[in-house]
């Protein structure tokens, strides 16, 4: 058992939970939302998010416009449509849910 | 000192190192191919997007290149291949198995080729030496040639190795960016370096070869092509035959025309094949493509032009032959053989001796022909007494429709002589004289000339022919050696072969 591709699928299966809870903010471009990823340590490397962000546009959980750059090429900006906020709700009650879960079996363990 | 090339990556252009360029669009194609195929390309414009945002940020201020550590700060950030995997698309899973062992995919290798690196791309994927491999089919050569046709469609139909990718899946190595690390490491695969030096391989010289045989047939084939309108307009009336002149007003395309295509016909093929073999000499020679293109359409027009006049011709040609039709006449005579009771009735066949005295006078000696069209039959006289009966079937131009044939451009030598020349034979008591030929004047449509010979005897009489011309006998049953030939009593002729 590797102990890096663990904590590698546990990451990516929160990911899309995360992209779409930044995007709920506010509109941002791909850096951005890596940025914001990066920041709070959940992403060690950007190759994940580039498939899932195609796919959750795929599945019209977001959209997106072009908007041009001066320092760079033109910036992707997605948004949350509103598919995406019904389905961002849901994920957020199931998250409650696990987190909770996850709590009261992790502290069980650690009291004993 | 390091090469640099010139990119575009979203938009931007950057400066980069060759290296660390290899290893960059190395990395592209191997995240490529562990992406899901259906957004492949919407996904690699956003990454590259973003490698070039942060290339833009990386660049080096005072030489504005980008280097191969900048390459490595990118893959970096962005993670390995197998991290842009999302797990629950099993598709990828199947066809990428990065982990545990790598997909093997047969390509053609060009790095170790003697040819065109099928022989080496097989053992890659049958794990063996490729020396096995050549054996192998330098044995089924032996076996009817049976491996050149195999080794050339395969040649076509496997793909060669190009990318660092493509070698590590002929390999049957897992393509992640730690094995193309590898790969570079060691130099080998680095098919980029390998479009530097080629090499004389041995494909390259057996292509020289063939360049050169190409080059000598053809520009060979292509000179004597230039002779064909010399022979064509030196000989015009042998065009179609003696007769019909090429007429313009007729068939509607003036008489160099023709000459031209049929110079174009016989020689732009060869100028094409000229072109492959200069092309195979010297590869960098750019348009044969649509050089050839364009003279095989004025090969085809050229074709098209000979072949309508051809058929025109043709059409002329009949319809002139269907109105001399009607100018053959037939002789008819008849004259009675004197024989005595049970004798024997000689036959002899002669070349006609006047050939030798007319060849003397008259000059242009293809004027006169002889023809050979003579059918002896031996009949049954019913009346008692013996005959002979000649038919002769030959041209007269007296009888010719000049207004009938007014429309056509038809060169007709009348010949005061024409009628004169006709079946010559003689009878002196028991012997008749046949001539071998029948000699005609003029040409071409008299040749349709022909003799039919009826020789009536009565049933008490027998008939010897003398020499060995069977022949000219059609309907009979003539032997050489057996001579003698009497009618029985069921009227059938047969041989007796006796006085």
């Amino acid at each position: 058992m590797n102990i890096e591709n663990t904590k590698a699928q546990m990451r990516k299966g929160i990911l899309e939970f995360c992209i779409l809870s930044v995007l709920k903010e506010k509109d941002c471009y791909t850096s951005e939302i890596l940025d914001q990823l990066k920041t709070a340590k959940l992403l060690v490397v950007e190759g994940t998010v580039y498939p899932l962000l195609t796919r959750l546009k795929n599945d019209e959980l977001l959209s997106y416009r072009w908007e041009e750059s001066t320092s760079g090429p033109p910036r992707k900006y997605y948004r949350l449509t509103e598919q995406g906020n019904l389905f961002l709700n849901e994920l957020q009650v199931t998250w409650k849910e696990l987190s909770e879960a996850v709590n009261i079996i992790t502290n069980k363990h650690s009291h004993e | 000192m390091n090469k640099t090339v010139t990119i575009n990556i979203a938009g931007l252009v950057f400066h980069i190192d060759e290296d660390a360029f290899n290893k960059l669009d190395s990395y592209i194609n191997a995240v490529r191919n562990s992406i899901q195929k259906e957004s492949e390309d919407e996904i690699i414009s956003d990454i590259e997007a973003r490698i070039a945002e942060l290339f833009s940020q990386r660049i080096d201020p005072q030489t504005g290149v980008i280097r191969m550590n900048n390459v490595d700060e990118i893959i970096d950030i962005m993670g390995k291949p197998e991290d842009y995997i999302i797990e629950d698309e099993p598709q990828n899973n199947i066809q990428f198995t990065t982990n545990t062992k790598g997909y093997k995919k047969m390509y053609r290798d060009s790095e170790k080729r003697i040819l065109g690196g099928v022989c080496s791309g097989l053992a890659h994927y049958f794990n063996i030496d490729p020396v096995w491999m050549r054996i192998i089919f330098v044995l089924l050569f032996f076996l009817y040639g049976v491996s050149i046709l195999v080794y050339f469609i395969l040649w076509i139909i496997i793909p060669k190795a190009v990318t660092v990718a493509d070698f590590l899946e002929m390999k049957g190595e897992p393509v992640n960016i730690s094995n193309i690390e590898k790969q570079f490491r060691e130099g080998v695969s680095t098919s980029y370096q390998k479009i530097k030096s080629t090499g004389n391989t041995a494909a390259d010289t057996i292509k020289k070869i063939i360049g050169v045989c190409f080059v000598i047939f053809s520009s060979t084939a292509l000179f004597g092509s230039f002779f064909i309108p010399v022979i064509f307009y030196s000989k015009p009336m042998n065009f179609a035959n003696e007769f019909v002149n090429y007429n313009e007003n007729v068939i509607g395309i003036p008489f160099w025309a023709i000459g031209l295509s049929l110079f174009l016909m016989c020689a732009v093929p060869f100028i094409i094949l000229l072109l492959v073999g200069i092309k195979l000499l010297n590869s960098k020679l750019k348009h044969i493509g649509w050089v050839s293109a364009i003279l095989g359409f004025i090969w085809l027009i050229a074709t098209f032009i000979f072949a309508f006049v051809m058929i025109n011709i043709e059409i002329e040609d009949d319809k002139i032959k269907d109105l001399l039709d009607d100018n053959f006449e037939t002789k008819l005579s008849k004259t009675e053989l004197v024989l005595k009771e049970n004798d024997t009735l000689n036959i002899f066949f002669e070349k006609d001796q006047r050939i030798y005295s007319i060849n003397d006078t008259i000059e242009l000696g293809n004027k006169y022909s002889e023809v050979n069209d003579i059918d002896v039959d031996i009949l049954e006289s019913n009346t008692g007494k013996s005959y002979i009966e000649i038919e002769e079937n030959f041209f007269n131009n007296n009888l010719l429709n000049i207004k009938k044939l007014g429309k056509f451009n038809i060169d007709i030598e009348t010949n005061k002589n024409s009628n004169t020349l006709n079946y010559n034979y003689s009878i002196k008591s028991d012997t008749l004289v046949l001539s071998k030929t029948i000699l005609i004047t003029l040409n071409d449509f008299t040749e349709d000339s022909k003799v039919r010979i009826k020789v009536h005897i009565t049933p008490d009489k027998t008939v010897k022919i003398n020499g060995n011309d069977k022949e000219y006998f059609w309907n009979l049953n003539v032997e050489n050696g057996k001579n003698y030939y009497k009618f029985n009593n069921n009227g059938e002729l047969e041989n007796t072969n006796q006085l």
